[in-house]
């Protein structure tokens, strides 16, 4: 009776992370272009930008015959933002909620999923943009649900990556910048608009990219080939940096309110 | 309130509870205090062996200076600071309730934020949609109900934040509340004396109460038991009365 009673206690608490997440996500997604006068479309404009200007420039960066280009550049691009805005959004989410956080006792992992969730809305435009340009280009959707899959294990790994990076932002203040250089690193280093060179450098960077694996299996997976192998090895990074991200929150999830 | 009465029905127990802060004084970056050795920050020591034992159903004032502690006292019970030393022990369902208010969005529209904060607060969008009338009725906003916020006056966001925070505390149906300046109440005279009722209404519904307030005539008024603190000691305990005649002696010196 009492395991029951502890686990009715897991599932209520749980619905309740949810529910707080969800508020927060909805309104911080509402909020990112209220205002403006294309409200959610820049969800759409935005990566399109991107995308035709770096289709421009393509004899610039690709001299190799890549096929469904479009579709291979569209997905890195929005994959690629989706990890970027979410774990950018992270490292001053304490210090942006302090008021919050210091005027009631909301579960604080609420914070951090509700920014995944809200950058997951925002990605949820950017892939119907992504299934327009694959028809237009005649890939049938049945790559749908290798997405899905794929996309889980994604936000598992952002999730871990935001827990840790939501901490440290709290005690570096200095990360928010750091960040920003290490993403447009990050932007170069990995093939989003080129295709990997045989570089030795290059090659042993991307061993360890985890987005570089993501990347791949989510191209893949379009394009009906799925890589079973590369699947095990995201699997692996999303459930690692999640339960890893875990841990290190719960360490200093009660100090960070102290400092912010 | 100590007590060695057996029968005794603790509601919340702190024992030798500490706490320090860090405190930073000036915002000198981390190469310049790398190259002159300068430490910038010091500990502070906010709360100092705090102990109580406090029953059930009872309403306790605390009482101090600016900076004694008391909103210290209250997070850490919360849950909101974790103690560096001794421990808490709370039983029942604890909300904590500052006057500080939950953050409302100045782009968001007053029902939106009352969504938006009761969401927080973890109730469905259905009780909510339920309790809206009731939550804008309380705080007299109903020709504002789709304006900004930012568009309201100061008067009129301190009685959205009270009737938001009231109604959910209300509903919430806690064994212990903990109100932290929740007396600071804003709007026109009309709009405190309904609140100050509600809030009384609230208080002596049973559970077990703090107030940590600067309003010295409520806490007289309604707690049984004052703690007095000071530079995170307690400096006095016992009778409201007692506490707070002390207390307005100790300022008049």
């Amino acid at each position: 009776m009492e395991d029951c009673s502890g686990l009715m206690s897991f599932v209520e608490s749980f619905e309740q992370l949810m529910r707080t997440s969800n508020t927060i996500a909805w309104t911080g997604f509402r909020l990112r272009n209220e205002g403006s006068y294309f409200g959610v479309l820049w969800y759409l404009f935005e990566p399109l930008f991107l995308f035709f200007v770096l289709l421009s420039l393509r004899p610039v960066f690709v001299k190799e015959a890549i096929p469904y280009y479009p579709v291979y550049l569209l997905t890195g691009i929005i994959i690629f933002n989706f990890f970027s805005k979410a774990t950018h959004y992270s490292v001053s989410l304490f210090s942006r909620n302090a008021s919050l956080l210091k005027s009631t006792n909301i579960a604080r992992e609420s914070l951090v999923f509700g920014g995944v969730l809200q950058f997951l809305f925002s990605h949820f435009f950017e892939f119907l943009l992504l299934l327009v340009v694959s028809l237009l280009f005649g890939i049938t959707p049945g790559w749908f649900f290798w997405y899905l899959l794929v996309l889980v294990a994604f936000v598992f790994f952002i999730c871990g990556c935001c827990f840790i990076l939501c901490v440290l932002g709290v005690y570096f203040n200095d990360l928010d910048n750091l960040w920003s250089v290490f993403m447009r690193l990050l932007w170069f280093l990995t093939p989003i608009f080129y295709i990997p060179p045989n570089n030795s450098i290059f090659l042993f960077f991307n061993f360890f990219n985890p987005l570089f694996y993501f990347i791949t299996l989510f191209r893949a997976s379009i394009l009906g080939q799925f890589l079973f192998e590369t699947f095990f090895v995201v699997l692996f990074f999303g459930l690692f940096f999640f339960f890893v991200g875990i841990l290190f929150f719960n360490l200093f999830k009660y100090r960070i309110v102290e400092r912010i | 309130m100590d007590t060695h009465d057996t029968q005794f029905e603790a509601s919340v127990v702190l024992h030798k509870v500490s706490k320090h802060f860090s405190r930073e004084y000036t915002s000198s970056s981390f190469l310049r205090r790398l190259v002159s050795g300068y430490q910038n920050y010091s500990q502070i020591k906010v709360l100092d062996e705090v102990s109580m034992r406090i029953g059930k159903g009872k309403i306790i004032g605390i009482i101090g200076d600016n900076g004694s502690g008391k909103s210290t006292l209250l997070r850490t019970i919360a849950g909101v600071y974790r103690a560096d030393s001794g421990s808490v022990f709370t039983y029942g369902k604890v909300i904590y309730l500052s006057g500080a208010g939950y953050g409302l969005k100045d782009k968001l529209t007053v029902r939106e934020n009352i969504y938006y904060v009761c969401g927080l607060m973890g109730f469905s969008r259905r009780f909510i949609d339920a309790k809206l009338y009731t939550i804008v009725s309380f705080c007299g906003l109903w020709d504002f109900v789709d304006v900004k916020c930012y568009q309201l006056s100061r008067g009129m966001i301190s009685r959205l934040n009270f009737s938001i925070a009231i109604h959910c505390l209300a509903h919430q149906n806690p064994d212990i509340i903990l109100l932290d300046e929740a007396l600071f109440i804003g709007g026109d005279a009309f709009f405190r004396r309904e609140a100050l009722a509600k809030l009384s209404y609230l208080i002596s519904c049973g559970a077990t109460v703090f107030i940590a307030s600067h309003n010295l005539g409520f806490i007289r008024r309604y707690c049984s038991w004052t703690f007095w603190l000071d530079k995170g000691k307690i400096k006095m305990k016992g009778k409201s009365r007692e506490v707070i005649c002390a207390y307005l002696a100790r300022l008049s010196e």
